[in-house]
């Protein structure tokens, strides 16, 4: 399940005390000014990894979920470093791979660096986000915020919907496995197949049943969490600080 | 004379597949009055649940504490009427059972204070205490059934529309959850195949079929009433 939606995965620690709102501005602070790196630079994405490592060990999230998230980037890396060999630097100055290796234009090579690390950065810093954070209070934030309302909802759905599906697959599954299924034969797959229908269709149901609940219990259109404790000093230190931190970062790393 | 604190006139409904639901059913429930729903599989017992929250929108007039159930008073009903389904995993759905219960207090805009307050209350009345932070996908069915009844008693509702409240429950668990609803002021109706429990808790019963309230009455009258509980598939 993924870290966001799930509470036991999400440990207390001192990320996870901060106010969700001034999380949001501070990550999005120190992403904004990793993606303004220009191209050439290689050292100041070096510095930003390390910034968004340090803050990935401060938060305690398991490092293996973590981990397992970032596998999402592997493929479009994989696809992009297929391309650099074909970069064409205006002038263009090779490097060979390792002794002896293939050479590829330098200028390309700096491109994937930018780009992957970049990703990565930005990848990592939501992984913190929502996982010290969780989903309903990170809504709450972005509506505080002024995120048009249209944006907030349909986050909240997708988190509704993604959780139903999960467990009516896991039900499903259950149910599957109980009758003694064993998916080992290629004509089993009909089975497979009918079930990502009824899935859907099962899912759908739930949803209307679980929205019917919510309008049964007076809401009308808005998540709302506890209304948050007042904001402290701490958590506007927090934006300042990792504000601070991506701009020295971002202008002194050369 | 103060108003009925549910009237239900000449309600009809068909699923939008064609299947008729209700059929011109009628029904009046006092203030604090415990009515037992009685029927077969299929009956229109839920379909009758989900009218009173205005949750379907059936043909006839439906009023809550002299306020009739419409578009625009919804808010209010939904203040009044608490509703808990029959499946408890319709009814579960935030990341923990804290956030659950809370749920509907939050939408009634009271403050943090007054919702903890209701929610250590809710889930103590359900023996549930301990559980607030596990994630409610989790807990056992019977737990499940019980978290259901808890995220309806915090919002201290004037109505509460049971379906089903006993099935599942471990013979303590039903016990207490039948002394639980006793407890309780406000209007209940419950819609159930617990004879026993329709017995002990509700003084009157209503029992349908295909849709149609066939015998309503004092409880231990309609139990024993075997042509309209033949009629009805009961026996
Ligand atoms: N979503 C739906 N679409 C179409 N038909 C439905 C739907 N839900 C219920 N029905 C039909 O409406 C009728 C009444 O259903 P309802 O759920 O009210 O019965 P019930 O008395 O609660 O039964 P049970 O004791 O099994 O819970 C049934 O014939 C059922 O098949
Ligand atoms: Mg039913």
């Amino acid at each position: 399940m993924h870290i966001a939606f799930d509470p036991r995965l999400r440990v207390a620690g001192p990320l996870q005390a901060l106010d969700a709102r001034c999380k949001v501005l501070a990550f999005f602070a120190l992403v904004a000014c990793a993606a303004s790196v220009p191209a050439p630079s290689w050292r100041a994405p070096v510095a930003f990894l390390g910034a968004a490592t340090l803050l990935l060990l401060v938060s305690r999230i398991p490092l293996g979920a973590a981990l397992r998230r970032l596998l999402f980037l592997v493929p479009v890396v994989l696809a992009l470093a297929a391309v650099v060999p074909f970069a064409k630097a205006a002038g263009g100055e090779k490097v060979a791979l390792w002794t002896g290796g293939p050479m590829v234009p330098r200028q390309g090579l700096l491109v994937l660096w930018n780009v992957s690390s970049k990703a990565l950065v930005g990848l990592l810093c939501a992984i913190i986000l929502a996982g010290t954070t969780g989903v309903p209070r990170l809504l709450e934030a972005f509506e505080r915020l002024c995120v048009p309302r249209v944006l907030v909802l349909t986050m909240s759905f997708i988190h509704r919907y993604a959780i139903t599906m999960q467990e009516e697959l896991a039900r499903m599954k259950r149910a599957r496995d109980a009758r003694g299924w064993r998916g080992r034969w290629i004509w089993q797959a009909g089975t497979l197949g009918s079930m990502a229908g009824t899935l859907f269709l099962r899912s759908y149901e739930r949803g209307e049943r679980v929205w019917q609940a919510m309008l049964a219990r007076g809401y009308r259109g808005k998540l709302i969490g506890p209304s948050s404790a007042p904001l402290r000093l701490l958590d506007v230190m927090f934006v300042v600080w990792m504000l601070a931190a991506g701009l020295a970062i971002r202008f002194l790393v050369r | 004379m103060t108003a009925p604190a549910i009237r239900v006139s000449a309600l009809t409904f068909r699923y939008p597949d064609g299947t008729r639901a209700l059929d011109d059913v009628s029904l009046e429930v006092a203030p604090g009055e415990r009515v037992a729903l009685l029927g077969a599989n299929g009956a229109g017992k839920s379909t009758l649940l989900l009218s009173l929250n205005g949750l379907c929108d059936p043909g006839g007039r439906v009023e809550i504490g002299g306020t009739p159930v419409g578009s625009r008073n919804l808010p209010e009903i939904r203040r009044r009427v608490g509703l808990v389904f029959q499946n408890p995993d319709d009814q579960l759905f935030c990341p923990t059972l804290f956030d659950d219960v809370a749920f509907g207090p939050r939408n009634l805009g009271l403050g943090e204070e007054e919702v903890q307050k209701r929610v250590h209350e809710a889930l103590h009345r359900v023996d549930l205490a301990t559980l607030e932070e596990k994630p409610s996908f989790h807990l056992s069915y019977g737990q499940k059934k019980r978290a259901a009844l808890a995220t309806v008693l915090s919002m201290q509702p004037e109505v509460l529309a049971l379906d089903e409240p006993t099935s599942a429950l471990h013979p303590r668990a039903r016990r207490e959850m039948i002394a639980l609803l006793r407890t309780l002021s406000c209007a209940l109706v419950v819609a159930t195949h617990d004879l026993e429990m329709a017995r002990e808790l509700c003084p009157r019963a209503v029992v349908m079929a295909r849709g149609r309230i066939v015998a309503t009455g004092e409880t231990s009258v309609v139990l024993a009433d075997t042509k309209a509980m033949d009629e009805a598939e009961l026996l």
